[in-house]
């Protein structure tokens, strides 16, 4: 169920609220875990029941890693880790392996193993990183295990965070569950935000991608540099605002619960350099990485051998996360290249030149996602050569008004907190305090992007959110 | 404390205004004016299986997406602000160009030549069918070559800039055919040319604003037209028709308003005065009234209104998009359609004593099809092309 479905937006997420609001607080968890598995069991009503089997083995297991110490201990966490992610790993790289497998036999001139391609269940990365974060947090004696069964299922099941995110450590869920801050202000904060997420998706995300779904189905050689631009710029933009505006509804519909979900981007097209727009980007992912994957291995190491071998590793897990493409493959081979580059020298140059640096970063994110999208590699390396060279004007693409309007609009909002007036406007917004008189303005501006939204997705629809897909 | 209370009320009545589709829904209070041309899908019946595939919930997503509370308001408010602001019309291949005239994308790419089936092509097919008139003429049938008017061609300067080409060909279809055509004295009737000569100052009258195809009134007068064509060419007398009045009115009959309706706004395209004739088929008992078959696309459902076929033929056929066969008898239900490919169409041709071919901005490409009929008489009078 898509949050910016008609039926999540006027039937779902009202009840759910509703009845949530009003019942006791005692009982308000076991509403939030029933609503949960209601949205689940909607999006995937076969894959649940393996969910919850995993759900199950993983609670036992680390209860059971919780009494254990030393080695036993070590065990107990390896075998919750399989448990928790051994569906996810089976799922999502099988096909790859088998791929890979029948390409060896067919040089060999051997049979090869039959195979029906799974298709990845949608929530099934989350709900990993979420078990992961939970196994590893109570091994660390982070935090202790959950203290009831159903209030694990909570976690992994919350439904605002169930399709796509944002990744939340098991630590910092518990403690909310057990106190929700449901105030006035986290309400209308929420509201807002779900608002203005729900709008960048239908307005400037379903725009962009339409047009980036028809340029990318065109030639290179179909290829104008106008057009070739425009392509890569609408997939930029479309990215950014379907997942930001994904990530907005999410915190906003758990805000009004009273729960705080770690926020995943911080203007990242407008940051001065490649290695600052990681740090901006899908934040609640890296900051995964960084503790589950990169700490773990970096350890207490002073080499820069040891470090630069975990970033690696690290950021390999990141991008295969993504899938095992080779356009993905040369997509992490690309932002490592230009990291190495900003840790070596590059970096010291940018800092000299001030916050003009972010247009370097954004042009060279820009090229890097031609190769996150492309299937084939020598398709993407002949699509950025139009848009590098001179390529003259066909009439093969063309962008309406609506197509400009959007795409300036993603321009602005991109880049307004690039200046100050920009970074003043944001935190007015986003208060968590607000005066009376901004609420009631906030309040209408609200409900109107809320009906034109509405409106829109009434009229021509609206897709899928993309990163569900992973 | 007073803070709170106001943060909660306003709360609570943002999420009730934000509600009302989904009271709506369940109380049907108000009535909305349902859309037009908008076919919603029937809501989801549940049973385990359906949910276990999925299929339940797609259905459901859909009726709800359809069915929620003031869903044609709200649809109509979306294509109202599009419209202001973009120009947008929410018809697929619609666009609205300057002016309030309305385009189809289809009638542009071809004024354009983006569909330019080149001068070879062209020349090659119209050899074909200049043998096949001199043949049909020997056999003392009419073969009439017709294009009807494209709205394009009248209003060039009202297009939009979405569909105007930086840098336009200069070469389209129906300039290299007509071309052509009378070079290869075909026997061919330009409704488009003649109509805008004989009304060079009342365009509207012709094509309409708002209308994809001619006006009632155009197609009137063409008709009028071709009935004395075919009288010279066959040396005959047929009905005639007689207009006995025009009246201009801002009130669109049938199909001279057949684009804007479609777009479901809550402030419809502003209206234009256009020519509508009184008119009647005048007939005697020296008139004859050839069986004749119509091949085209919607234009020629003009004349079937106007009651062309009806008045001035002893039989007719019309040949849509030289697929569906529709007749007297097909259109009143007691048969049904046929089709052209399991019909014995080059017989049906050569049984009657006329046929009229129309060809508009949708169709002039068929030509060059092998399914279409040149290829197909051609073939019949000379097998193997001798």
């Amino acid at each position: 169920m898509s949050f910016a479905s008609i039926i999540c937006i006027f039937f779902f997420l009202p009840v759910c609220l509703i009845i949530y609001y009003l019942a006791d607080k005692q009982y308000r968890n076991s509403v939030l875990l029933a609503a949960s598995l209601v949205f689940c069991a909607w999006g995937a009503p076969r894959f649940i029941f393996q969910l919850l089997a995993v759900a199950t083995a993983v609670h036992w297991l680390v209860k059971g890693m919780a009494k254990a110490e030393g080695k036993k201990r070590t065990l107990w966490l390896w075998l919750s880790l399989l448990a928790g992610s051994g569906l996810f790993l089976f799922v999502k790289y099988a096909n790859f392996f088998i791929l890979g497998l029948n390409k060896v036999l067919h040089r060999q001139a051997a049979a090869p193993v039959t195979w029906m391609e799974i298709v990845i269940p949608v929530g099934l990365s989350w709900f990993t990183f979420s078990a992961i974060s939970y196994i590893v947090d109570v091994y660390r004696r982070s935090c202790p295990p959950a203290p009831n069964y159903w209030e694990l299922l909570l976690y992994f099941f919350f439904f605002p965070k169930f399709l796509a995110g944002p990744v939340t450590p098991f630590r910092d869920f518990a403690g909310q569950v057990q106190a929700a801050n449901d105030t006035p202000d986290n309400r209308l904060a929420g509201l807002y935000r779900f608002c203005i997420g729900l709008a960048k998706k239908v307005f400037i995300a379903t725009v962009m991608g339409r047009a980036a779904a028809a340029i990318f189905v065109l030639t290179p050689a179909q290829l104008t540099t106008e057009t070739a631009w425009l392509g890569a710029l609408s997939y930029a933009f479309e990215l950014y605002f379907d997942f930001s505006g994904y990530t907005d509804m999410a915190i906003g519909i758990a805000l009004m619960l009273g729960l705080r979900l770690p926020e995943n981007f911080d203007s990242p097209y407008a940051a001065p350099s490649l290695t600052e727009f990681w740090r901006r980007w899908h934040m609640s992912l890296m900051n995964w990485v960084k503790e589950y994957v990169y700490s773990p291995l970096v350890g207490n190491a002073n080499s820069n051998l040891r470090i630069y071998a975990s970033l690696a590793v690290a950021g390999v897990a990141a991008g295969i996360w993504h899938g095992t493409t080779k356009g993905l493959v040369v997509w992490m081979a690309y932002n490592m290249l230009f990291l190495l580059a900003e840790r070596l020298f590059l970096g010291r140059l940018l800092a000299k030149l001030g916050r003009i640096t972010f247009v370097y970063t954004f042009l060279v994110v820009v090229v890097g996602w031609i190769f996150f999208r492309a299937q084939y590699v020598k398709a993407a390396v002949a699509y950025v050569g139009r848009m590098f060279t001179w390529q003259p004007v066909n009439e093969l693409w063309r962008g309406d008004t609506e197509f400009y309007f959007m795409l300036i609009a993603a321009f602005v909002f991109s880049f307004f907190s690039v200046v100050g007036v920009g970074r003043r406007l944001q935190d007015k917004l986003f208060a968590t305090e607000l005066p009376m008189k901004r609420h009631y303005v906030l309040a209408a501006v609200m409900v109107i992007l809320f009906f034109l939204s509405v409106g829109r997705i009434a009229s021509t629809g609206v897709g899928e959110f993309i990163y569900s897909k992973f | 404390m007073k803070q709170t209370t106001a943060k909660n009320w306003l709360f609570i009545i943002v999420a009730f205004v934000m509600l009302l589709p989904a009271l709506q829904y369940f109380t049907n209070t108000v009535v909305s004016k349902g859309l037009d041309n908008v076919k919603d899908p029937p809501d989801a019946t549940f049973n385990w299986d359906a949910w276990l595939t999925g299929e339940y919930q797609q259905q459901k997503l859909a009726y709800m997406s359809s069915a929620f509370g003031f869903r044609p308001d709200l649809v109509r408010l979306n294509n109202q602000l599009d419209y202001w602001a973009f120009s947008k019309i929410h018809v697929n291949r619609i666009f609205c160009g300057k002016k309030q005239h309305l385009f189809d994308s289809l009638v542009a790419e071809e004024y354009f030549g983006e569909d330019f089936l080149g001068d070879e092509v062209i020349t090659t097919q119209f050899l074909k069918l200049k043998r096949i008139e001199d043949t049909m003429k020997k056999l003392g049938k009419t073969i009439v070559f017709t294009y009807g008017p494209s709205k394009a061609y009248y209003y060039p300067e009202l297009l939009p800039p979405v569909l105007t080409p930086r840098h336009p060909r200069g070469v389209s279809n129906y300039r290299s055919m007509t071309r052509i055509g009378d070079s290869l004295k075909i026997h061919q009737i330009d409704f488009a040319r003649w109509l805008g000569v004989i009304s060079d100052t009342d365009k509207t009258s012709l094509i309409g604003r708002r209308g994809l195809h001619w006006t009632t009134y155009a197609a009137l007068l063409a008709a009028d037209s071709l009935i004395k064509y075919i009288e010279r060419d066959r040396g005959i007398t047929m009905p005639h028709i007689r207009i006995t009045a025009v009246h201009h009115s801002d009130s669109t009959r049938d199909h001279d308003d057949d684009l804007s309706s479609w777009g479901n706004l809550i402030f419809p395209l502003k209206k234009e005065v256009e020519a509508y004739a009184d008119y009647e088929y005048i007939s005697n008992d020296s008139c004859t009234k050839p069986k004749m078959v119509y091949i085209g696309d919607s234009y020629i459902r003009y004349w079937y209104h106007d009651g062309l076929m009806k008045n001035i033929n002893s039989d007719w056929e019309y040949w849509f998009y030289f697929n569906e066969i529709w007749n007297p008898k097909t259109l009143s239900g007691e048969e049904k359609l046929h089709y052209v490919k399991d019909y014995d169409w080059i017989n049906a041709i050569l049984k009657a004593d006329c046929t009229v071919v129309m060809l508009t901005t949708f169709n002039l490409n068929f030509i060059r099809l092998p399914a279409f009929y040149i290829d197909g008489l051609y073939d019949h009078f000379y097998p193997g092309g001798k």
